[in-house]
């Protein structure tokens, strides 16, 4: 199961299983983000490199148009493990804590 | 443990399942988990991208063996396609001129402790492993 829903200060909160089977799902919400955007991973358990390009895309494109563009909050260690074999950590703002 | 899969993406919520059953069975810990499920999804869906005209199911094997977790893919009648020969995608570049896709190959070598292929036949097989503890 996947789910996207918006916390209480504007927030993404994923939750679930972002796999390939969740493409158009994910893709609808994050091609409609303009600007800057908090995105909470704490109940995310699972990403494969389809939600990982969904974030490079989405960041590209909002640095481009001059955004602030994604901050990745509450990422657990094992999505963090492979955000930095992507090298993710260089060019998004990722955090294994919460916001502040 | 060997189980066939429809060609199909949808098919994902299947393999995973398959996963979870023999992750019980052999009481994997979190860490192989997430490693072998990624390594699942990222060579099965390229079976289902590039090797879309093969009528066949693709076959799934997990097996623990010794102090590892041992992963087999095999695809039947299909062209070559082997990822331990796919080039790194450059990710030591700035934002604007990182490509997007092409990271779900490199990401299972990095997660997976190694990763075998072999064609014979036009049959594709992709054996990975992963170390326990």
């Amino acid at each position: 199961m996947f789910e996207i829903t918006h916390g209480k200060d504007g927030e993404l909160i994923l939750s679930g299983r972002l796999d390939a089977a969740q493409e158009g799902k994910a893709s609808a919400v994050f091609d409609a983000l303009a600007g800057q955007h908090v995105v909470d991973l704490k109940h995310l358990v699972y990403i494969s490199s389809l939600g990982l390009g969904i974030l490079l895309r989405t960041q590209k494109r909002l640095k481009a148009s001059g955004g602030g563009g994604l901050t990745l909050i509450n990422v657990n260690p094992h999505i963090l493990n492979i955000f930095r074999f992507a090298g993710f950590d260089q060019v998004l703002d990722i955090r294994s804590s919460g916001p502040g | 443990m060997d189980r066939a899969f429809p060609r199909n993406i949808a098919s994902l919520e299947a393999i995973f399942a398959f996963a979870e059953e023999f992750f019980a069975r052999e009481a994997i810990g979190p860490e192989p988990r997430f490693a072998v499920q990624f390594a699942l999804e990222e060579m099965f869906t390229n079976m289902v991208k590039y090797q879309a005209h093969s009528p066949h199911e693709i076959l799934i094997r997990l097996e623990c063996a010794d102090d590892r977790i041992e992963l087999r893919l095999t695809d039947y009648d299909v062209e070559p396609f082997d990822p331990t020969r796919v080039e790194p995608p450059a990710i030591d570049v700035p934002l604007e001129k990182r490509r997007v896709g092409g990271l779900g190959v490199h990401l299972t070598r990095m997660v997976m402790d190694s990763v075998e292929y072999e064609y014979v036949d036009r049959q594709s097989t992709i054996t990975l492993t992963k170390k326990l503890g």
